[in-house]
Order: C-alpha cells, then sequence, then structure tokens
C-alpha cells in the first residue's frame, strides 16, 4: 500500500497541518524583589528584558538564613541577601 | 544490568538511565574508534501508542580523558527535539513509514551533535534525523533502509547515529537476583535446584542507542593517530552521562518547564560498577559525580560485597576467595586505574594513578579477527577490559574477576578456586542475528513490535 492511500485509508485519524505549543511567560514578578538588594543588582541587569521570557525559581536551603539561590535559564546565581532570605520564608507563613 | 535500572532514583527516570558504554577500535575501519552509549532500559517493542524516544529535557554526552585526570578532554553532547507532525491524532504514523520524509510519520526525533574539546564549543551538526521506531512490517515495512538513512556522515570523517536498536547486553537478570544463582551451577548453590541453561532476560527488549565513530587522533591528547600500544598516549577513558535542569516546574495546565544548569543524573564507564559494587545508598550519588572524585568509592571495589558472598552461596566451592582478606589490588587495577605494563605481557591499558571509573581503550590495539567473548582473561586484548565490544561477556568476566581470578596478577602466590575459571550465569551473545553486524552502528537493529522476535 502507498503512502498516500494508507493515508486516505486512515483520514479519518488525519488532522491539520503542524502546530506550535506556546510557552507560558513567567516570572517578572521576581525579578523586582531581586532588584531591591545590592547583590543581586547584577543578576537583574543581566537578566533585563528576559525576565518577561523566561522562568525565574528563587530558593532557600533548609538551614540557610543567608543565600538565595536563583535559577534563570541554565544559570544558577547564589546571592548572600539576608532580608530577601527572610522575605521568601516570611512569604510561606 | 550492566547498568539498567541500577540506582533506586535514576529508575524512576527511564530516558535518562544509561544502560551500557561500549568503545572499540572499528573492526571495519581500524584507524578509528566508534563510542556507544545506550538508554532507555528494557523497551517492551510494542509499548505503543507513545514509543520509547530520547527526552528533549536530558543532555546526553559521551566523554573521553586523554590525560588520565579522570575529567573530559573531548565531549560530545546530543540534545534532542521532537516535532508532531499533526497534533490531532493519537498515532505515531498514519500509514507505512517508507522514508525518513514520510508524511506519514506524525512523531519524528532530530537531534544536534555538540563537541566540547579543550574549552571549546562546536556545534558539529543538527537537525539531524533518528530513524522512527521499529513498529512493525505495516508500519515500518522496511526497517533496515530506514535505519541506514539515520546514519549520518560529518565533517572530519565522523560518522553519527542515533535511534532505537536491540539491546546488545546480555545476562541472566532472573537468576543472579534471586540469590545469586548461576543456573549451571545452582546444583551447587546454598539452596539447590538441577543444574539449567542460562537464561538471557534482556533478548527481548531494546534500547535507544547514540552511536559515533571518530579517527582515533580526534581523541588523543596530541591529535596523533595511535600507533605504540606501550604509549600511555594510546590509551583513553570513556564515559557517558545523561544530565537535566536543575529545577522543573509543573504547571497547572500540565505544562513542564525547566530552569538552571545541567546536573548530572546518569553515568556510566565500565559495566556493572555501580550495579553491582557500589552500595545501595550511594547510587545516585555516584550516578551524579564525577569519575575523577571515584577514590570517594574505591573502598567498595577494593573489598567488593560480591566476593564475600560468593563463597556464602556456594559452599565449600570458594575456599581461597573466602580466605582472600587483602584489599583487591586486582579490581582496582582493572577498573580504577587500569593495567600498567608488565602486568599481561604486551598489554597496559593504564592512565595514570587517578582512581576512575572509565573504560580505558588501548586504541593502537588492533581489532581481533576473531574476538574472544572472555576479552583480555580469554587471551584478547582487543577485548573488555580493553575498552568493550558488543560481544564481549562482562558479566562472566567480572564474575571471575571477583571470583579471584584475577588476584595472581597482583599476589603470584595466589591460587584462585577452580571454580573461579568456570563460573558463568550461562548466557552467550544474542544469537540473531549472528554474529553482529559488521559495519556501523554495529548493534542489530531493533526487535520490533508486532513480531516481538529478534529479526533474523
Amino acid at each position: 500500500m502507498s503512502d498516500i492511500n494508507r493515508r486516505s485509508f486512515l483520514k479519518s485519524a488525519a488532522g491539520v497541518t503542524a502546530g506550535v505549543v506556546g510557552v507560558s511567560a513567567m516570572g517578572a514578578g521576581a525579578l523586582p524583589a531581586l532588584a531591591k538588594t545590592a547583590e543581586s543588582a547584577d543578576l537583574a541587569d543581566q537578566s533585563g528584558d528576559q525576565g518577561s521570557l523566561e522562568h525565574v525559581v528563587a530558593y532557600v536551603r533548609p538551614g540557610s538564613r543567608h543565600e538565595v539561590t536563583v535559577l534563570v535559564g541554565e544559570r544558577e546565581i547564589v546571592t548572600r541577601d539576608p532580608e530577601l532570605a527572610r522575605r521568601l520564608r516570611r512569604a510561606t507563613r | 544490568m550492566s547498568s539498567h535500572r541500577e540506582a533506586p532514583g535514576l529508575s524512576m527516570d527511564p530516558a535518562a538511565d544509561n544502560t551500557d558504554v561500549y568503545a572499540f577500535v572499528s573492526p571495519d575501519a581500524p584507524d578509528t574508534v566508534t563510542l556507544i552509549a545506550n538508554y532507555l532500559p528494557f523497551e517492551y517493542p510494542a509499548g505503543g501508542p507513545n514509543f520509547f524516544e530520547f527526552a528533549e529535557d536530558v543532555s546526553y554526552a559521551i566523554h573521553i580523558d586523554n590525560n588520565g585526570d579522570g575529567k573530559a578532554d573531548v565531549t560530545y553532547q546530543f540534545r534532542f527535539k521532537t516535532t508532531v507532525a499533526n497534533p490531532d491524532t493519537f498515532l505515531y504514523n498514519t500509514g507505512p513509514i517508507t522514508s525518513l520524509d514520510s508524511p506519514n510519520w506524525n512523531r519524528r526525533q532530530t537531534y544536534s551533535v555538540t563537541r566540547v574539546k579543550g574549552g571549546t564549543t562546536k556545534i558539529l551538526a543538527s537537525n539531524l534525523a533518528c530513524p522512527p521506531v521499529n513498529i512493525g512490517p505495516r508500519s515500518t515495512p522496511n526497517y533496515g533502509s530506514l535505519a541506514a538513512d539515520a546514519i549520518h556522515d560529518l565533517s572530519g570523517r565522523t560518522r553519527i547515529f542515533a535511534g532505537q536498536r536491540q539491546d546488545a547486553f546480555f545476562v541472566d537478570l532472573g537468576s543472579v537476583f534471586d540469590l545469586g544463582t548461576l543456573r549451571p551451577f545452582e546444583n551447587l548453590h546454598l539452596i539447590p535446584t538441577p543444574a539449567a541453561a542460562g537464561v538471557n532476560d534482556l533478548s527481548g527488549f531494546n534500547v535507544h542507542t547514540i552511536a559515533i565513530q571518530v579517527p582515533s587522533g580526534m581523541l588523543t591528547r596530541d591529535g596523533s593517530t595511535p600507533s605504540d600500544a606501550a604509549s600511555p598516549k594510546s590509551v583513553v577513558g570513556v564515559w557517558a552521562s545523561a544530565s537535566r535542569r536543575t529545577s522543573t516546574m509543573r504547571e497547572r495546565n500540565g505544562t513542564v518547564t525547566e530552569s538552571g544548569p545541567w546536573r548530572q543524573v546518569s553515568r556510566l564507564g565500565n559495566p556493572l560498577i555501580n550495579e553491582a559494587v557500589i552500595p545501595m545508598s550511594r547510587k545516585d550519588e555516584w550516578n551524579a559525580d564525577s569519575p575523577a572524585n571515584d577514590s570517594s568509592y574505591a573502598k567498595y571495589v577494593r573489598h567488593p560485597e560480591l566476593a564475600a558472598l560468593i563463597p556464602v552461596l556456594y559452599p565449600g566451592v570458594f575456599p581461597n576467595l573466602a580466605g582472600l582478606t587483602a584489599p583487591r589490588a586486582d579490581l582496582q587495577a582493572i577498573l580504577l586505574t587500569g593495567l600498567p605494563s608488565g602486568i599481561v605481557p604486551g598489554f597496559q591499558n593504564n592512565t595514570g594513578p587517578v582512581l576512575a571509573d572509565m573504560l580505558r581503550l588501548n586504541m593502537a590495539i588492533p581489532p581481533a579477527s576473531s574476538p574472544n567473548p572472555l576479552g583480555l582473561i580469554g587471551g584478547d586484548p582487543a577485548g573488555f577490559p580493553n575498552g568493550r565490544r558488543l560481544v564481549d561477556d562482562v558479566f562472566t568476566i567480572e564474575l571471575r574477576a571477583i571470583a579471584g581470578v584475577t588476584y595472581p596478577l597482583v599476589d603470584p602466590s595466589y591460587t584462585p578456586d577452580g571454580a573461579a575459571a568456570v563460573v558463568t550465569d550461562g548466557v552467550s551473545a544474542p544469537e540473531h542475528p549472528t554474529p553482529y553486524p559488521g559495519r556501523f552502528p554495529y548493534l542489530n537493529n531493533p526487535i520490533d513490535g508486532y513480531s516481538l522476535t529478534p529479526p533474523s
């Protein structure tokens, strides 16, 4: 059976042409919070407009009171920011 | 086995699970080396409609150390992309797939390959086609042709293939995990039953293979083509890995996004080491670690748990092994440094003092015209532990080594038990087809999901 005939045979299962799955944007709200600290100013500058296009993940390791680990793109930035670490923990309450 | 589902955490992540690594001088092109990394253990061939495939969110890599420090000097990275032609069907294909550009093929994968060498990253190729999986005679009627079309020749005599293959590894899993019994010898087991023939429990399964063939001079420290088997420059250490991003976020709508640097979750150099030497509590840690840090695991090689179990499981059969309590310098040399010159006449694959689990290949040793599956202990220096060929019976080789057959290499006064030289699980290389194809990528076409039997 040729490709075309076989495709016709299965046409009920066939559909429209290829689509593109969109990727939602997130993280724009996280960057301003980081930018409030001097230690993280570089991160905000480097991220620039990408902050609206990529996820930004920030986390505080158990037992840490000073360090915030920030993930963006393929980068990891560990910033010493007791105030931000405190605010993130407070946000979990 | 040899590294299928070997670690508790990684066993939950088959797309990143490195099952086997092979490295050998190409038998049909002996100035080149072929490196093979298999992933995705126990692929049931009929496992549709979402058949097995490489993961888009995994970075696959093959690493080469050419100066003995346990760190990669050359790395080939592979990233895959999946394209769905028709999002409104649940079918993998809507008709026979007779070519790699068939409109009937709904879900295809392409990949890029990047070389990292000397701090320089170079994309060697992108948008390379994988073959489809082998579905059956109606969907993939001429699979050999499809697979052949997915072999890509790049510049610099570099040849690449990535796609489904029949698993080349062979072992009697069902027996060895049943309290270490070996069917041909289970009449001698602590819990005896009549002796029986071994069973290859991997014979009905496929894997996903990444194979790359390069001129051997592209892997040496100075770019020279290896010609002197006694030269340290002729030896490279090889391992493969899989890495995932640091963070995974699952959104309410089902989408998954990932961020942060790549973190290694799987690695494999010598077969069966993480499987049967590293204790369960450290297997995932080992997977995330670098060969350069393997000194922290060396105690498990010097005092392997199996060496103590074998005399217990086979009472009275291994009295000399039972009395061997000294650190196993033979196993450390074979697995973590390579054998230096002077141990086995005319052979060496030593990479220096750094203890690192790597598959060490002396590229100046030519391929054997009639390979012995027992490799070096069978008198064939072109086989394991000098690299690893598809035909090498690594389970039996390592079992005999652990049972003491290689200890005289470091202590000539030791006499191995008679059983150490004959013990085996009774399984040999897959018979269909025999022998392995003599051309790249050397592994057999995958078993198709319709017939569920190895192709003849």
